[in-house]
């Protein structure tokens, strides 16, 4: 969102991007509009709130097709969450942060620029591990487990709570394979590369999986996208 | 598993509608045999396809969008113990062909090239190699020719030869004018080309350049390889001839029916067994059999055929089932440019050269060289030039600045078929059905005169790059596929080859198994080698063929 909103990124990309953007929700009843952005304004925080990893409050409120979709998966989701409980993800809150900053590592944010926590890698890498291929999970909870034990050791602290500067160097010592073998029940290079697939993949990929919020790379990079011809429909199915 | 269900007798039954088995049911069922026509998958819906890069069938980075569900039908791969496991899902070697109707012709690049006539002769063109299983095709270039051209016209190709002086010989022309070149193509690629003394010219495309056969013209969307088009304009057989099989009511299509044996009499095949979803097992019963199922499924198909005359699998009476299976080396080189290069024009790959499909005097057979489709930006972020981070700011840094200043050209190397490469069926890992899976048997290497191939293919890429005024050139090639022995891919091929003597092929020069009076290969498997170029026209080619040559045998042979 950070991009979107930038100056700068409006004056040398906002052209096509803009001008489709306006031309989509030009067709939509301005009131429709206003309900739909509150609905989603909601539903983001929402998830917030609840650490919950629905991709559903993720999706650009631009067709009324889609606001009907997520109208119905907000009442029910209201429903859910109405108790108050957070729903369990894959992840504890320490393996949830010590994930958030690796990925944050691999694509930082900057001065222009949100990075992967922005993005939202995080929801990708819990879909990644519950609904895509939860074979993989043993494999990040090992390879956290590592992480946090060479870096209490190394350094006393959590990965998350290391400077960044530090992070970078652990990070760059588990690519290389440099770190002490006793901490890790798993390869630290098999682990730094998964880190490192599934980070590109949900700042670069398509945000129907969680990552990429409001196709923030997309936008980053000035691709025209969505495409509007033909067939093509906002969101497809998930 | 319920009883099982047997059908009415039928004169046909097709396993596959995809590139070959899509057109041979429309050949029967034009010349008035009635024939069914069995698919695994469905058919496809384009509000199924989502322009998601990370489900597609190019990348399936996270599943292929038209299957086959790579957890419900495994491959298996050697866990280093002795022991066999399924292969992750997005190991490069999964050799996922898209099960749905059409199969890969929904989602494919569309490149629709006919293979030069020296393809035909490898081995006479430039003698035989020691260490392989290189043969001659039983058939020539003038025999396919006919069949080319109708596979030009029904299915539809977009094209111009006329500034390729290695052009094969045609007696029509391209029933659709060429695709004009992308700017970056006409401006940067094509004069580098040219000064080197090369010869670009347009590449042949199985997708509408203007309004054709009743259906749009290409609208150049992005999302084109690897996903369905947003306007029909990309031919496949789902959208041409299966149609046209259905209309004349002598063919009927059967989704969701996954063939698990063809029932043999001694030489005579009866009919297929084959799976619904729920597991029930039906039996068709039925004159003749014509297998397409790609070459991996073709092949294991006939493995699980056994019977009292072939008892090692139908058409391995002479241990050639499955041997040969080769597909493509693909390699070429990245340009990196110093200014904004990429007009975003999809769906990309407009230009191609053929100075590299056949030199005889120094021994080359490599392949084409073509400009690269449009890539999306996880694809992208994988391409690391030289002195580029893989990950970090400095990674973020370079996808900004040089998101739309790389050019790629690449191409398929013609690949040796080696005798060790071969599919076989693993009775350790069951699919879904319970049956054996596909697994690539050990021992399977490339050639070492493949990948001397493949360095002549990178390096005149990376020369075309820099002529072009790349600032750095990433060259990328023969080191990725070192260590893959029998890959198979979307452009597998070879597993049941097609030869004269029996005792060195599967099937004979019409594309009957040997040794039986009834069944017949419809898809690449029959191919003895695979071109330097994208297959799938040759596929479709054969299969109006063979199509013809299954009537004939049922008496039914005249004109449509």
């Amino acid at each position: 969102m950070r991009s979107g909103e930038n100056p700068a990124v409006k004056s040398r990309h906002g052209g096509a991007c803009g001008h489709r953007a306006e031309l989509v929700n030009s067709l939509l009843n301005p009131g429709l509009k206003r309900l739909a952005q509150c609905v989603r304004i909601f539903l983001l925080k929402c998830r917030d709130l609840f650490n919950c990893t629905n991709t559903v409050g993720e999706s650009i409120m631009t067709t009324r097709r889609e606001f009907i979709r997520n109208a119905a998966v907000f009442s029910a989701g209201a429903a859910l969450y109405g108790c108050g409980n957070p729903p369990e993800g894959p992840f504890s809150k320490n393996e949830r942060d010590c994930l958030i900053a690796m990925a944050e590592q691999i694509i930082p944010a900057d001065k222009i620029y949100g990075g992967a926590t922005d993005a939202g890698v995080i929801n990708y890498i819990e879909n990644w591990v519950t609904r895509y291929w939860p074979e993989t999970l043993p494999l990040y909870k090992k390879g956290v487990e590592s992480v946090q034990r060479a870096s209490r050791r190394m350094h006393s602290k959590d990965f998350q709570d290391l400077d960044f500067a530090t992070q970078t160097r652990f990070m760059e010592a588990m690519e290389g394979a440099k770190l002490d073998a006793k901490d890790w029940s798993i390869s630290p290079r098999a682990f730094f590369d998964e880190i490192l697939i599934r980070s590109m993949q949900g700042f670069y990929g398509s945000p129907r999986h969680g990552g990429n919020k409001n196709f923030m790379s997309y936008r980053m990079l000035g691709m025209d996208m969505p495409v509007v011809t033909g067939q093509n429909r906002y969101g497809g199915n998930s | 598993m319920a009883s099982e269900i047997v059908h009415p007798k039928t004169e046909v039954v097709v396993v596959g509608a995809g590139a070959g088995g899509g057109i041979v049911a429309k050949q029967l069922a034009v010349r008035g045999v009635k024939c069914i026509l069995l698919e695994r998958g469905d058919w496809p819906i384009y509000d199924e396809n989502s322009n998601d890069e990370l489900i597609n069938q190019r990348t399936h980075a996270i599943r292929a969008i038209h299957g086959p569900d790579t957890r419900k039908f495994p491959r298996a791969v050697s866990d280093g113990k002795g022991g066999v496991k399924a292969a992750d899902p997005w190991w490069p070697d999964h050799t996922v062909v898209a099960a749905c109707v059409g199969s890969g012709t929904v989602t494919y690049g569309a490149m629709g090239w006919r293979f030069m006539p020296q393809d035909f002769r490898l081995k006479s063109t430039y003698g035989a190699i020691e260490g392989s299983a290189l043969e001659d095709w039983p058939i020539s270039y003038d025999d396919i020719e006919p069949y080319y051209e109708q596979a030009e016209y029904e299915v539809g190709v977009s094209g111009d030869m006329s500034t390729n002086p290695y052009a094969p010989p045609r007696k029509k022309p391209f029933p659709m004018p060429a695709f004009e070149y992308n700017w970056e193509d006409e401006n940067i690629v094509i004069p580098a080309i040219k000064r080197l003394g090369l010869h670009p010219f347009p590449i042949p495309m199985l997708r509408n350049s203007v309004r054709y056969n009743g259906r749009a013209a290409c609208i150049r969307n992005h999302t084109c390889c690897g996903y369905m088009c947003p306007c029909d304009a990309k031919n496949g057989t789902q959208n041409t001839v299966i149609p046209v099989a259905l209309k004349t009511g002598n063919c009927q299509l059967r989704t969701n029916s996954f063939a698990y044996e063809v029932v043999m009499e001694g030489r005579r095949a009866v009919g297929v067994k084959y799976f619904d979803l729920d597991k029930n097992s039906h039996f068709q019963p039925a004159d003749a059999v014509v297998i397409a199922a790609s070459a991996t499924e073709t092949a294991r198909l006939m493995f699980l055929s056994k019977s009292k005359l072939f008892p090692d699998g139908l058409g391995n009476q002479n241990d050639m089932l499955g041997r040969c299976i080769h597909s493509h080396i693909y390699c070429g080189a990245w340009g990196l440019f110093d200014r904004d290069v990429e007009r975003e024009l999809g769906p990309g790959a407009t230009v191609a050269f053929s100075d590299l499909n056949h030199i005889p005097s120094k021994n080359i057979f490599a392949g084409v060289l073509c400009s690269e489709f449009y890539m999306l930006p996880w694809a992208r972020s994988k391409v690391i030039p030289p002195n580029t981070p893989r990950w970090g700011i400095g990674h973020k840094q370079h996808m900004i600045k040089n998101y739309r200043r790389m050019i790629r050209i690449v191409g398929p190397v013609q690949e040796i078929p080696m005798y060790e490469s071969r599919v076989g069926i693993e009775p350790r890992l069951k699919d879904w059905f319970g049956l054996p899976v596909y697994r690539a048997m050990p021992g399977g290497k490339k050639h070492p005169l493949s990948l001397e191939q493949t360095k002549i293919m990178t390096e005149t890429a990376a020369a075309v790059l820099k002529e072009a005024g790349a600032k750095t050139v990433c060259k990328e090639g023969e080191k990725v596929y070192l260590n893959y022995g029998s890959v198979g891919g979307q452009h597998q091929a070879g597993s049941c080859r097609m030869g004269n003597d029996p005792k060195k092929s599967v099937v004979d020069p019409q594309c009957k198994v040997w040794d039986t009076d009834n069944v017949w290969i419809g898809d690449g498997s029959v191919h003895v080698s695979n071109g330097g170029f994208n297959p799938v026209l040759t596929i479709m080619a054969l299969a109006f063929r063979t199509g013809e040559n299954v009537a004939k045998s049922l008496g039914k042979g005249g004109a449509a």
